[in-house]
């Protein structure tokens, strides 16, 4: 999936210290608008994943006092990965905050960020999630 | 004339069914990759003048909404008898 790291790569090629200028805020604005994207796209199917496990459960239940227990279980299996979501969305919303301001960004604080969320939909949900450039994740 | 904004949104169309088959992963890295393509096409039809409105992240409640929702609905369409009381006699004829 070469355009993915393409794209990927945007985020390592844009980082910059303290000293960051409005031409080099400019790739930053697309790899904060990149990673919203592509979190997006991944957060709806998982969305879809899950909500076919919770059906799939109501399915074979006898009840619906079972049924209602299999969906405690299919909501205590993705609670990780949706904390890990919303810890992302946090991370960047302040990262899309402070660069709209003009200010320094912490490109490293959102990968890592990323990386947690890639993590925990493996060990959870056994989703593979893409890895940034140069195995970042890793 | 095709710019390279149309052949990269006509990749995006193109490739994402062809990775959506794809065991396992397939329905999760399709769509992104056909956001990375779109995000592409979008960057290279404005040209030297990106001026990125950058996109937020939907937080988990929005999206697992419909998805609780759903389920209720399933549940109350699948055992209605269970959560109804049950009928009483429509005749009047029980002892």
């Amino acid at each position: 999936m070469w355009y993915l790291r393409l794209i990927w790569l945007l985020l390592f090629l844009t980082q910059c210290g303290s000293g960051c200028t409005p031409a080099t805020l400019r790739p930053q604005a697309v790899a904060a608008h990149t990673v919203a994207r592509v979190a997006n796209a991944a957060g709806k199917q998982l969305a879809e994943q899950m909500r076919r496990q919770g059906s799939d459960a109501i399915d074979l239940a006898a009840s619906a006092a079972e049924a209602r227990a299999a969906l405690e279980l299919v909501e205590d299996q993705w609670r990780p990965v949706w904390a890990a979501h919303d810890e992302l969305a946090i991370v960047h919303e302040a990262y899309a905050e402070q660069l709209e301001a003009g200010g320094d960004v912490d490109l490293e604080a959102l990968v890592d960020s990323y990386c947690e969320l890639r993590a925990v939909a493996l060990d959870s949900v056994q989703v593979a999630l893409p890895d940034v450039p140069t195995g970042g994740c890793s | 004339m095709s710019t390279e904004g149309d052949v990269l949104r006509g990749l995006a169309r193109t490739v994402a069914p062809l990775l959506a088959v794809i065991p396992a992963a397939g329905p999760i890295v399709a769509p992104m990759a056909q956001a990375a393509l779109e995000l592409a096409a979008d960057l290279a039809e404005s040209g030297a003048d990106v001026v990125v409105e950058i996109q937020r992240i939907r937080r988990s409640h929005e999206l697992l909404a419909d998805v609780r929702r759903e389920w209720n609905d399933n549940i109350a369409d699948r055992f209605t008898g269970e959560l109804l009381p049950p009928p009483s006699d429509p005749y009047g004829d029980e002892p």
